[in-house]
């Protein structure tokens, strides 16, 4: 029962250390002009920050440098501002004409379907299913490891 | 030296606690994805020069967010700029509690129909800013703040559902008028597309304060 609560408490660390992690906004040391961190792109020049042609991404909810993360809300930049666009980009659509990568920040191009010149479709104003379920699993994830904790400290303290 | 380790534990616990906590209310109840998709500046439109006496640069140094207020279903909110979403759809405010107002479109105010769109309920379940639409009424008030101490005054005239993939034609470029209109999901969830079946359209025509 130790074992199996303690493997618990480190599982819930881990996961949790890790999202604070790649939330959190790192100091300025020395890195790139428009870099806060060795992490994600430029918010001047919208090269990579770690110095190399391609950069590193550990930021949940962001499939790309650009725009915010849709779980978080933080900069998908991993600076304290997002970045509207790669070097020789002025969209998310297309190649970049500095580096000829993508401009979404990622390895495919996004093909332009989406125009505000015409009518959009409406939008998506509700949430269900699925997102709920997990919602309900992670809250009861967590109520379980408080009663486990509470029983445990309490049996420690009767032992004791 | 084993009281001390009790107490390490507890601390460890109620951390863990409090930050998965955290985790979830922020995820669930907080932010709501919204799969905007970012277009050029140039794409944006601005309040036209009838409803904003006030030069935009001086909108942006009052620091004021616009509001959408309506007394009869208590609900006074921020109202956020929105855009598109990469498969062609109005996008939506980043949480659950504000509103989002289709910036390629017509503003509060102006001729044509402004769009407005909020949730009608978080990551949990529970309502969200729109989760009591349905029950405003014909001759209810709506008003909208675009620039601090102007409010532009709304009267509801109709209130109806539209499937969630049919054309949003009518509802975005109806020009006969000075219109706002508000949409939130209703009718019920499709697993299968993530969305509900139906969405609410309240319309409102502008009238004197």
């Amino acid at each position: 029962m130790k074992k199996i609560i303690l493997f618990l408490f480190a599982f819930i660390f881990v996961f949790t250390a890790s999202a604070f992690l790649a939330t959190k906004v790192h100091a300025a040391v020395t890195f790139p002009n428009g870099c806060s961190s060795a992490i994600g792109y430029s918010i001047t020049s919208g090269l990579p920050c770690n110095g190399t042609s391609s950069a590193t991404m550990a930021i949940i909810g962001c499939a790309s440098p650009i725009g915010y993360s849709i779980t978080s809300g933080i900069p998908c930049s991993g600076a304290s501002e997002a970045i509207p666009y790669l070097a020789g980009c002025t969209s998310t659509y297309g190649y970049s004409t500095m580096t000829s990568a993508p401009c979404n920040g990622t390895n495919v191009a996004t093909t332009i379907y989406a125009n505000p010149n015409t009518t959009p479709g409406f939008p998506t104003t509700g949430t269900g299913g699925p997102t709920l379920a997990i919602a309900l699993l992670l809250l009861l994830t967590v109520g379980l490891i408080i009663i486990s904790g509470m029983a445990y400290a309490a049996r420690q303290k009767n032992a004791a | 030296m084993k009281k001390l380790n009790d107490k390490i534990k507890i601390i460890f616990l109620s951390t863990v606690t409090i930050v998965t906590f955290s985790y979830i209310i922020t995820t669930f109840i907080y932010f709501s994805p919204n799969d905007e998709i970012l277009l050029p500046a140039t794409y944006e439109k601005k309040p036209s020069e009838n409803i904003s006496p006030i030069p935009q640069k001086q909108i942006n140094n009052s620091e004021f967010t616009p509001r959408l207020t309506i007394p009869s279903l208590k609900i006074s909110t921020k109202i956020q700029n929105v855009g598109i979403t990469k498969r062609g759809n109005m996008s939506t405010p980043n949480n659950f509690f504000d509103v989002g107002l289709y910036k390629y479109g017509t503003y509060p105010g102006e001729k044509g129909s402004a769009i407005i769109a909020g949730h009608v309920n978080n990551g949990l379940g529970f309502k969200a800013v729109f989760g009591n639409l349905n029950d405003i009424k014909i001759g209810d008030d709506i008003y909208v703040e675009m620039i601090e101490g102007k409010k532009v005054h709304f009267t509801v005239i109709s209130s109806s559902e539209y499937d969630y993939n049919s054309s949003a034609d009518t509802v975005f470029n109806q020009n006969d008028g000075y219109y706002l209109k508000l949409i939130t999901c209703s009718g019920t969830w499709i697993p299968e597309f993530h969305t509900h079946d139906k969405r609410l359209v309240v319309t409102a025509i502008k009238s004197e304060i």
